[in-house]
């Protein structure tokens, strides 16, 4: 759905539900899964429907995932950082133990 | 309405006030309702639900059993459609948690004592069944109190089950409707002059809540009322790890996992109360407070986003139980408020209790404790 | 404890780093005041000027190339930004949401697991604005995204979208970034505008030779999309975006034909309308703009708004000043314009000065001057009709249109009663998507009229987490005595068992 203006330099390295994955530094870890082509960020806990970034300016709530084992982050306001642990949500994140990728 | 025998007023539609319409109606009375607003608008819909009889006050102990009697066959009271929509969560338990010694020892105190009076149905846990019990509970818990028939139910479902069923049973509701002044008719009975016209009936109960001591001084009484705000934090989602409420001894502490995920954080932290705008105010610079205790019991719960705060208006009495009875000289005057934050259990029996006490015409003993007459001077709790 | 009130930490505190509240921040800082400036983003801009430092520096030809596409309104704010950058009286706080904000000044922070207040003698809130919240079928669909977001992932993510792109809605912004994408080489496969040409024939009434510019602009932009050969279509009605787990293709009816197309990203865009969560949250009264079906603060012309609180209840005057798009959509220049006036009238409340002057009030007046035009041009299309039945309202909570009509239709007829009882508005956006349908729906079904009703907005309006509530810092010791309800039964002693009462 998105695609580099141009290679990527500069690129930091997160881990994405485990996997590594390339990033600009100082961009957003929302930006990062796009590019990445993730199919979602969240699985609703309602209905478990898929749902990427919607407004990307930190009012819609669509884009939440897990960061550093903290659920309910807004993607589109969290900056990469290399090392950060992203996972993607399903459903409700879980209240007590933050979850260790 | 001409006035006559069996005939009732009761001025707040709140959870009580139907309670007792609910009653009373049934055995026959003409009720009429009157509210200054809509009916349940305040402490009633917003509470937490609780029921419990764990932790009660011993003179609530015998009413509050009794309510959950008609809480567990809530069907037979407001239909069982209606019953449905009330969420009636009976079983799950509630769970006071002892963190340092001074509220252990309480347990243990309040243990014996229950035992001595023949009440309850209050177990002792240790620390390792309450840790097994909560899970996330932090290792510093010494052990609990366990009520295991409590649980909770949706406040705002069910104080409009009782009001449907109120009226079903032919109560009238009369919304918008303030109460401006209240005359003793010669003879008995009351003629209650409203922002929509006057009413009169043989017996008048004032259950206004937050508002009641304004209505008894209405009648010339004096009641000792403070209104407060009770306010809750509501969290985000989160997945279900918790099926008791847990409440705090000492502290601040008070909460549930909603049936959708959300933490529902109470606790008695108080917001600011505004009865003459009927509204209210959280104060968050009060929530750190209740948020500590919370995080001192489950550690693990500090990244977890609060969402919103809420809070109503309810009225406190100086020791924590509410009036319910006729005020000395004027049995046909009822005062039922004051309920301090934990009514919303006890309404069922209210309305059977004082429902059979106006329809027999005698104060049932189980409203010994309530009589207004405790705050009498010199004879203050 | 002491019980008097806490010192102000600042002259004035500023919400929000974009156009208007750079310029404020600037006015007021090289007039000797000190500053806070609270903003949600990573860098100063606000979403117009977003990564324009960054870009700057970026000398690669894709960066170059970038830079040209964005255009010369996105370098506009070159200046503004180095300006704000220079000053150092302003404590810039990046990376910072608000979650209160209370008439006497005081604002709740949060900054990653850290949350406070601050109290600055007067507030200046320049939060700008959002895309109107548009419920149609299928809009929660991955692959459906506003044109800001887009934008956004452009500026600050150096991203362009790819596939087959359908961009629909009406505005500026839609035909800025079709061109923007054109520029960069990306050929969406139709620009669908909901306006019509029978609303620029209406709007050219309100045209003021301050207008043309912009007009030209406009004009611009068509044409070039003309020429590239980019499909486009007006009076697009009936959007609808289609696919089992993403967007497969959308379908709209235009010229009285039905059409579907296939389509990997949707883009839609309403126009912006000015984002009121702080200042309904913070008790400001809110007027509705009709024409444009959205709330605004009510304020005087330099900004200040009114609080809906009553006197006794209130501790003190109301010192919150609203500006930029969050009072008004003008757009950058408007918001800088609007920025200096809000700033001389706050140092004129400080110091008791003259005010506003003349010139900044004109500026404003010349630079709002082209709205009649393009609020006649682009009148709100995809969310012009209330949604049917079956089309989500509430994002969060996944509740459609027809929920929220049963629900009404069976008494639920005040919005916190609707809230309550339906959970719409209640999940982690807080309202922010759904309230404005939801108070719509709410008129239909009552037939009322007026300022639609909002949800009461208590604190906190955005998320805190439960540990930074228990380490709030910069609290109010006259607001913490210990106010707890008591609850806890005393033990009896054993020879007091059988007394009447305790």
């Amino acid at each position: 759905m998105f695609s580099d203006l141009a290679t990527l330099t500069d690129a930091v390295t997160l881990s994405v539900d485990g996997q590594p994955v390339k990033a600009r530094a100082g961009e957003t870890v929302a930006a990062c899964l796009l590019r990445a082509g993730v199919p979602y960020n969240r699985l609703t806990p309602v209905s478990g429907a898929r749902r990427l970034p919607y407004c990307m300016i930190g009012h819609c709530f669509e884009c939440l995932v897990e960061i550093d084992g903290i659920g309910n982050r807004q993607a589109c306001l969290t900056l990469v950082r290399e090392g950060m642990k992203v996972r993607r949500q399903a459903g409700a994140p879980p209240a007590l133990e933050p979850s260790v990728p | 309405m001409p006035r006559q025998n069996e005939t009732a007023l009761i001025i707040g539609a709140g959870l009580q006030g139907c309670s007792i319409a609910l009653f009373l109606a049934r055995a026959g009375w003409r009720v009429t309702l009157l509210d200054k607003n809509v009916a349940g608008r305040h402490a009633s819909s917003v509470n937490a639900g609780g029921l419990r009889t764990l932790m009660r006050d011993w003179r609530e102990y015998p009413l509050s059993e009794l309510a959950m009697k008609h809480w567990r066959h809530l069907d037979q009271l407001v239909g069982t459609e209606a019953a449905e929509s009330c969420e009636v969560r009976l079983g799950v338990g509630q769970i006071a948690v002892a963190l340092d010694q001074a509220e252990l020892s309480w347990t243990l105190g309040r243990a014996q004592d229950m035992e001595r009076r023949r009440l309850g149905a209050e177990e002792l846990l240790s620390a390792t069944e309450v840790r097994k019990m909560l899970p996330g509970l932090t290792d510093q818990a010494l052990g609990g109190l366990v009520s295991r028939g409590d649980g909770h139910a949706n406040p705002a479902a069910s104080t409009r089950a009782f009001r449907q069923a109120a009226m079903a049973a032919g109560a009238k509701i009369v919304e918008n409707c303030r109460v401006l002044g209240l005359d003793r008719l010669p003879g008995g009975g009351w003629s209650v002059t409203a922002a929509s016209g006057r009413y009169e009936a043989g017996v008048l109960v004032n259950c206004a809540g937050a508002w009641g001591a304004q209505v008894a001084a209405m009648a010339g009484q004096t009641l000792p009322l403070k209104v407060v705000a009770p306010s809750m934090m509501v969290t985000a989602r989160t997945q279900p790890f918790l099926e008791p409420v847990v409440i705090g001894i000492d502290r601040p502490l008070s909460f549930k996992q909603s049936a959708v995920g959300s933490l529902v954080i109470g606790g008695g932290i108080l917001g600011k109360p505004c009865a003459d705008h009927d509204t209210s105010f959280t104060v968050m610079d009060r929530m750190p407070e209740g948020a500590a205790a919370t995080l001192e019991a489950f550690p693990a719960l500090a990244h977890v986003p609060v969402l919103r705060t809420w809070t109503g208006l309810e009225g406190a009495t100086p020791d924590g139980i509410p009036v319910i009875g006729p005020d000395e000289g004027t049995p046909d005057l009822w005062h039922v408020f004051g309920f301090c934050g934990h009514g919303f259990q006890l309404s069922p029996a209210v309305g059977d209790v004082v429902g059979r006490s106006l329809v027999g015409g005698t104060v049932d003993p189980l409203l010994a404790p309530f009589s207004g007459r405790r705050f009498d001077a010199g004879d203050a709790a | 404890m002491s019980m008097t009130a806490p010192l102000p930490d600042a002259d004035v505190i500023i919400i929000g780093c974009g156009p208007s509240g750079m310029a404020a921040a600037v006015t007021l800082a090289e007039a000797g005041r000190s500053v806070i400036v609270l903003d949600m983003q990573p860098a100063p801009g606000g979403q117009i000027f977003r990564s324009l430092e960054a870009n700057l520096c970026d000398t690669s030809p894709a960066g170059q190339s970038l830079l040209a596409a964005l255009g010369p309104a996105y370098r506009a704010g070159t200046d503004l930004i180095r300006r704000f950058r220079a000053c150092a009286e302003i404590d810039y706080r990046p990376q910072t949401t608000v979650w209160e904000v209370r008439p006497d000044g005081t604002v709740g922070w949060l900054q990653g697991m850290n949350a406070g207040y601050v109290r600055g003698r007067q507030v200046l809130l320049a939060h700008g604005a959002m895309e109107r919240p548009v419920p149609f079928p299928g809009w929660t669909l991955p692959g459906v995204m506003t044109a800001g977001a887009v934008q956004t992932l452009l500026k600050a993510g150096h991203l362009k979208p790819s596939g087959r792109i359908v961009l629909a809605g009406t505005g500026p912004l839609l035909l800025l970034l079709a061109n923007q994408l054109h520029q960069l080489g990306v050929k969406p496969a139709l620009v669908g505008r909901t306006d019509r040409l029978s609303d620029s024939v209406r709007a050219s009434r309100h045209l003021r030779p301050d207008g043309l510019l912009p007009l030209v602009k406009g004009l611009g932009w068509l044409g070039r999309l003309k020429l590239a050969g980019v499909k486009s279509v007006t009076g697009l009605e009936n959007l609808a975006a289609h696919g089992a787990q993403n967007v497969e293709s959308v379908s709209f009816t235009a010229g009285g034909k039905r059409q579907t197309l296939p389509c990997d990203l949707l883009i839609v865009h309403d126009g912006i309308v000015p984002a009121i969560d702080i200042p309904n949250a913070a008790g400001l009264r809110l007027q509705w703009d009709g024409p444009n079906a959205s709330w605004r603060p009510a304020t005087t012309p330099d900004g200040l708004g009114a609080s809906t609180l009553p006197p006794e209840l209130s501790a003190g005057p109301c010192v919150l000043r609203v500006t930029g798009d969050a009072r008004s959509i003008g757009g950058a220049d408007a918001a800088i314009a609007h920025g200096k006036v809000a700033a001389q009238a706050i140092l004129a409340e400080l110091d008791h000065g003259a005010g506003p002057s003349g010139d900044a009030l004109r500026a404003v007046d010349k630079a709002l001057s082209v709205r009649p035009f393009l609020d006649a041009a682009f009148p709100p299309g995809l969310s012009q009709n209330l949604p049917d039945d079956d089309t989500i309202v509430c994002r969060c909570e996944e509740l459609t249109a027809g929920d929220l009509r049963a629900k009404i239709r069976s008494g639920f007829r005040n919005m916190d009663a609707l809230r309550g009882e339906s959970r719409c508005g209640m999940g982690p956006c807080q309202g922010r998507s759904c309230m404005v349908t939801a108070a719509r729906l709410l008129q239909d079904e009552t037939s009322a009229a007026g300022c639609p009703p909002t949800f009461r907005g208590r604190p906190p309006i955005r998320p805190v987490p439960l540990g930074a509530v228990a380490t709030l810092s910069g609290l109010d010791p006259r607001a913490t005595i210990r106010l707890t309800l008591e609850d806890k039964p005393e033990n009896a002693s054993e020879d007091t068992v059988n007394a009447p009462a305790e």
